[in-house]
């Protein structure tokens, strides 16, 4: 098995926390107000919901295989070519994950703060920050996730209720903003990007509590829904629709319009740190996914020679990309939504419905006695 | 060699690729900061435009005297750029200013009545989309050109051109004559159907203590930026509201219908109210009010015209009165309170006819009220409240309750 350190549930539950909510330092809540208008809030509890129902199939699946990844789970009840296969599709997924936030993060930091930084020095950093923390291995940055979230919910909580003072409740009516067929119809859409929870089928295996952690997941998904509700809430009250569904960053813009008096104007500089700092760890946490699916998949002991090719090769996709709001389009697209929806719920599906269908089931916990 | 080394080295090495310079460094002492800009229009050309940026003069700035330095220097000056837009303005004024020109600390945008009337998007549009320009940039509309305003308002009380812009765009909040408007509350109103943009209105009404009064039929003083009647300070006169419809300015309201218009949109903090006396008509008595929570608004969808009445509470507290009266009398009270609510009541049906004729919801009704009675947005613009509002049945009544009489109880014995 590929060594890593162990993720304790106080690290799992800061590493999902920030894997569900970074969306909304981009342009998650301008899409979930183009879909749903006023109602966006209420998309976005439906969008959470959704998400715990498509988390169900790797769920079981994981209970079912105590202390092994879906690669090994894939290799096991598929065969070892087919878990080859596995582990290569995982790898390209996160691949492309890591690609698309990555450039999206370039995209946001250029917009926002450097205008003049060419956009590759941005991905040439991130990517090797992102490397050099998956180099760490998962451990340290699930404990560098841990001990950032403080300051992350803090410095997100302070802008929020400094925001409300600006506030117009007007701005969430009519409360629906569209039938309740479009919510139902732009959840089931929209949750399979937001749930992003897939990551937990390649670190399963070194979850220190095993299945216990689990559960945490559905509260981490409960609890991040609950947050994301409000924020979408305290944007609507800032920038009341039809404006807001033009704002690529309305959480950057909230944050500039928040005056607390001359002694401190500006809070963009927290809010840079904080979704920088959200967004590095989320990245990180996507190269590494990427790398260990493939190194499960090789039986690989280390890990680490795989992370400069996947790096250059992450790099290199990210530069072709092209405009921001092409690639939210694409994103948030039916098509992109489909090939999330067969990764990481569909797969995990198939694999279950497989090992019910043959019979096969795991040992023990692989990390209990950690 | 320790693979630690090594390591250690790599990383040094790698943090030495970010320590050769920074594309978007930005030395404070290179900046040249623009703190307002003034838009006109070009006479006989619909497109261009006379964009003027006020820009600090750093070192004259905290030096004290007559804004900016002891010896009557300002801390700022201005000029003016013939071009269609901010940015095409500040990138030829770039070829006169020495250093980077940043529009960061910018504070305000003033546009000239006239441009207004034609619409205001040419400075919307550049503000919208900038990294620079905030959404909280104090906007306002200035009788007569942009440029002369900027020229001749020199802020006596402030050294700093900054604070005056960030105190100016509050201060209503002390009168309640005027609005408080950002590039954000002007361009929800342009966007929203539910509401119109409401922007602070200003000129260069000076010297005009020999001009003729307009006053109100209970003999209040009705003026706004262009024509108070004062002398001497700073010639500029952040009064009055002027009024949108769309991107376009329709209209304007003296300081008596902007205070109304605050009343009604629930924005009236506290401010001076002149009420008739009931005893003696022939005197204005002085009540500070404050309104007690939002404006209750109940909506009658079914009707036809839609009807809305909007209930006002008020507490009062009696600045001044010269007819002699002792209202700390229950009974005397009782009649100024229903005076103060007459006049209140008055000045509100003589604002919202002004709206309705100009077909446009300044006062957020749609918003604040009649949106919350739909589920979906379709059904909610289905509705078309633009259409309804002109003919709508909006009854108002107020309520008054004066309940402090400064520090005299009653009436002084000598003066009549």
């Amino acid at each position: 098995m590929v060594k890593q350190g162990h993720v304790g549930n106080p690290e799992l539950l800061a590493t999902l926390f920030i894997s569900q909510s970074m969306l909304f330092f981009y342009s998650l809540p301008t899409v979930l107000v183009q879909k749903a208008a006023t109602g966006a809030w209420l998309l976005n509890v439906f969008v959470n919901t959704t998400g715990i129902l498509l988390f169900l199939p790797l769920y079981f699946l994981l209970k079912r295989f105590p202390g092994l990844s879906i690669i090994e789970i894939a290799a096991e009840v598929l065969g070892k070519v087919a878990g080859l296969a596995v582990s290569a599709t995982m790898s390209l997924f996160f691949l492309y994950s890591f690609v698309t936030f990555t450039r999206a993060y370039a995209i946001a930091t250029i917009t926002t703060l450097f205008n003049r930084t060419p956009v590759n020095a941005v991905l040439a950093v991130t990517v090797i920050t992102c490397g050099i923390v998956a180099y760490l291995g998962l451990e340290a940055l699930t404990r560098t996730t841990l001990i950032f979230v403080p300051f992350i919910a803090f410095g997100s909580a302070l802008t929020l209720f400094l925001a409300l003072e600006k506030s117009d409740w007007s701005g969430v009516y009519p409360l629906l903003g569209v039938p309740l067929s479009q919510h139902f119809l732009a959840a089931v859409n929209l949750a399979p990007i937001v749930n992003l929870t897939l990551f937990i089928g390649v670190f399963s295996p070194y979850l220190r509590h095993g299945k216990g952690s689990l559960n945490l997941v559905f509260w981490a998904i409960a609890g991040a829904g609950i947050l994301t509700t409000f924020t979408e809430i305290v944007i609507e009250v800032m920038f009341p629709y039809p404006g807001i569904k033009l704002l690529p960053y309305p959480l950057y813009q909230v944050v500039r319009m928040v005056h607390i008096g001359p002694f401190l104007q500006r809070l963009e500089a927290l809010f840079v740190l904080d979704a920088g700092v959200t967004s590095l760890l989320y990245n990180a946490m996507y190269l590494l996914a990427a790398v260990l699916a493939m190194s499960q998949g090789l039986k690989l002991v280390d890990w680490r020679p795989l992370i400069f090719p996947m790096g250059i090769l992450g790099f290199s996709l990210a530069t072709l990309l092209y405009s921001g709001s092409d690639l939210a389009k694409w994103g948030y697209s039916w098509t992109s939504s489909l090939i999330y929806l067969l990764i990481s719920s569909g797969l995990p599906l198939f694999i279950y419905l497989v090992s019910i269908f043959r019979g096969k089931r795991g040992g023990q916990g692989g990390q209990q006695d950690y | 060699m320790d693979s630690k080394i090594i390591r250690v080295a790599a990383l040094f090495l790698l943090s030495l690729f970010f320590s050769t310079g920074c594309w978007d460094r930005q030395e404070v002492e290179n900046q040249a900061y623009v703190v307002a800009i003034g838009m006109d229009v070009v006479p006989g050309d619909p497109a261009g435009r006379i964009i003027t940026f006020q820009l600090v003069i750093p070192a004259k700035l905290g030096v004290g005297g007559q804004g900016g330095g002891g010896s009557g220097e300002k801390s700022y000056f201005q000029t003016s750029v013939k071009a269609s837009s901010i940015y095409e303005a500040r990138d030829l004024l770039q070829a006169s200013v020495s250093r980077q020109i940043s529009l960061l600390q910018c504070r305000a945008v003033l546009f000239s009545d006239e441009l207004a009337r034609r619409s205001i998007l040419s400075g919307v549009r550049v503000a919208e989309r900038s990294q620079e320009l905030r959404r909280s940039l104090f906007f306002a509309i200035i009788d007569g050109t942009a440029q002369e305003f900027l020229q001749k308002n020199q802020p006596l009380l402030n050294v700093n051109i900054t604070k005056y812009y960030e105190e100016i765009a509050q201060a209503n909040k002390y009168t309640g004559y005027s609005t408080t408007s950002s590039f954000q509350s002007t361009i929800e109103g342009v966007e929203s159907s539910g509401e119109a943009a409401v922007v602070t209105y200003a000129g260069l009404g000076n010297n005009l203590l020999d001009a003729p009064l307009t006053k109100s039929e209970t003999g209040k003083i009705r003026a706004d930026g262009s024509d108070l009647p004062r002398q001497g300070g700073t010639k500029g006169n952040w009064i009055g509201v002027a009024v949108f419809k769309g991107d376009k300015m329709v209209g304007k309201l003296d300081k008596l219908e902007a205070e109304t218009l605050n009343m009604l949109r629930g924005d009236f903090e506290s401010g001076p109210f002149e009420v008739q006396d009931p005893m003696q008509p022939k005197y204005l008595n002085g009540v500070n009010l404050r309104q007690v929570g939002k404006p209750q608004i109940r909506v009658d969808l079914s009707s036809d015209p839609v009807r809305l009445d909007v209930r006002m509470e008020f507490e009062g507290n009696l600045m001044s009165e010269f007819g002699g009266t002792d209202y700390t009398v229950l009974e005397n009270r009782d009649k100024l309170e229903r005076a103060a609510q007459k006049e209140i009541e008055e000045q509100t049906a003589e604002v919202i006819t002004k709206a309705q004729e100009l077909k446009t919801d300044i006062f957020s009704f749609g918003n604040s009220a009649v949106k919350k009675h739909f589920w979906t947005w379709q059904e909610w613009e289905k509705f078309n409240w633009p259409e309804k509002f002109s003919k709508a049945d909006i009854r108002v009544s107020a309520r008054v309750k004066i309940r402090f009489f400064g520090l005299q109880n009653g009436p002084s014995q000598t003066a009549h």
